[in-house]
């Protein structure tokens, strides 16, 4: 019941989008004038004020206790619609096991249709967009940009799984603001998942099958500010969210720092959160990650992470060692072991990915 | 006594178009359409601008950065001057906000590219020499070219 309704939603809101850009086709006397594409830009049709882009990943894992897989686990398909300077429409749908392969042979019954992401955005000044729809919550910094190529690892870490849900449905208020020569990027958001969210209680883990933790707000309120300096290499931020979840009793109070540096060789990262959980223990977790480049476009990756549960009443570490090759911007090769202390939480074993921004 | 003035004056006159060339090759011009509504531009806003953090003025008019492209050595030194980076350092970032739906500035072949494009574009802007400046564009910041760098401004279509 709850796939079919996601089915539902995932393909109301691929339906929203190509009908938004059939009627800008339809109005428009030479649709594909100016046309270009471009690998890691997508496809650009300047007279529609239209583009289409994405990003598509090849899984194959090999885990304790679990068959080895192949697993065509997404591809992800943006429209981006901009009528005007203030408006942007932004929709991303994603398709997710398009094809697995395992011991079975291949199968196509595991695919979802999901929305990601569904918003309009109005620059009202030159410093505050105001948004509307459902967007990536702005906590840490890991979800914000957790497609498969842009992550140095197959694996999420745990604190960014399991603190706060992955997504909002509701408004935003965010801009960016020149202090000398850095920036500082704030974002004030709120979510009423359980009136706005059609099938609101359905969204599960990306590394995990936990019933008993629920990744979907019922409502919440949140803020993060990120300071840019550096000369934009390295971050700094802080979030912050108040909110219930949709099949956990309770109401949680979540603070979050995380980092970023990048210099010559080395890109240093990490996010730290806690959560206070009104009918449990509260939550804590982290992770420090480190990326070398080793010689040309490969690197070696390390990263080591904890974190405690208080709903599930389970703490657990983790460390993942890796490799990851690109050797263009928009492609990206990994391949990575992790081991940890709770196997039934995240099993060690190895895995691979291939994945390309489209 | 007439030649020997003659000979000293043409030195002389040399010298300063020498002098004239050495300056306009040093330095780097930011410019834009001349109806455009910015007067002058400070380098925190610029980076704004070619980061796509800034895409509407204050009366939320289009603000359309432009690029050379990312092999060409004037687009090294505005990227250095401008972000303390080079081009390629910014792939990370650029595809972070691809993720998001946002599209790096628009490129152009060459600096005559350049002037056309901004020229023929409300809301662009773009960067040239300093010496290779017309009157089809405006400056409003001038940059000092990072050590190392020189403008050729006698080659109408390099870059």
């Amino acid at each position: 019941m709850q796939s079919s309704a996601r089915w539902r939603r995932g393909w109301t809101g691929l339906a929203l989008a190509l009908a938004g850009a059939l009627a800008t086709v339809t109005a428009t006397a030479n649709p594909l004038a100016n046309a270009r594409y471009e690998l890691g830009r997508g496809l650009q049709l300047p007279a529609l004020a239209l583009t289409f882009a994405g990003y598509a990943a090849v899984r194959a894992q090999h885990l304790e206790h679990a068959d080895a897989r192949l697993d065509l686990r997404d591809f992800s398909v943006f429209t981006i619609w901009q009528p005007s300077p203030r408006w942007q429409a932004f929709s991303e749908i994603e398709f997710e096991h398009l094809v697995v392969v395992d011991d079975r042979g291949p199968t196509a019954s595991d695919i979802e249709v999901i929305v990601e992401r569904l918003y309009v955005d109005y620059a009202a000044t030159d410093t505050l967009t105001v948004r509307a729809g459902r967007y990536l919550t702005p906590f840490g910094r890991w979800n914000q940009v957790h497609a498969e190529p842009l992550v140095w690892t197959v694996s999420r870490p745990l604190v960014t799984q399991l603190t706060i849900p992955d997504h909002g449905t509701g408004a935003a208020l965010l801009g960016s603001v020149a202090l000398g020569l850095n920036t500082l990027d704030y974002t004030l958001y709120v979510d009423d998942s359980a009136d706005l969210d059609p099938v609101n209680g359905v969204a599960d883990f990306e590394d995990f099958d936990l019933p008993g933790l629920s990744n979907d707000f019922r409502h919440a309120g949140g803020a993060q500010l990120r300071y840019h300096f550096f000369g934009d290499r390295a971050e700094l931020a802080a979030s912050w969210a108040s909110y219930a979840f949709t099949d956990t009793p309770g109401h949680m109070h979540a603070f979050g720092v995380d980092g970023l540096l990048r210099w010559q060789r080395l890109e240093l990262s990490g996010e730290f959160a806690w959560r206070d959980n009104s009918e449990f223990r509260n939550d804590r977790g982290g992770f420090v990650q480190a990326v070398v480049r080793l010689v040309g476009q490969l690197h070696g990756i390390g990263r080591v992470e904890h974190y405690r549960s208080g709903i599930l009443d389970r703490e657990t570490s983790r460390a993942t060692l890796g490799l990851g090759w690109r050797p263009l911007p928009p492609l990206n090769f990994k391949l990575e072991y992790s081991a940890g202390d709770a196997r039934d939480l995240a099993p060690d074993g190895v895995q691979m990915s291939f994945s390309l921004l489209f | 006594m007439r030649t020997t003035l003659h000979a000293v004056f043409a030195a002389l006159l040399l010298a300063l178009l020498a002098a004239g060339a050495r300056a306009g090759d040093t330095a780097l011009a930011v410019i834009v359409p001349p109806g455009h509504a910015l007067a002058t531009l400070d380098t925190p806003t610029l980076a704004a601008i070619f980061r796509r953090k800034l895409r509407v003025d204050v009366d939320g008019r289009a603000l359309i950065p432009v690029n050379l492209p990312p092999t060409a050595a004037l687009r090294t030194a505005f990227s250095r001057a401008v972000f303390d980076l080079d081009p390629p350092a910014m792939d990370a970032y650029w595809n972070e906000r691809y993720f998001h739906g946002v599209q790096p500035p628009h490129v152009v072949t060459s600096v005559e590219a350049m002037l056309r494009f901004v020229a023929a574009t409300a809301g662009a802007i773009g960067y040239v020499p300093a010496c290779r400046v017309d009157a089809r564009v405006r400056v409003v910041l001038t940059l000092p070219l990072p050590p190392g760098f020189e403008s050729d401004c006698t080659a109408p279509s390099q870059h």
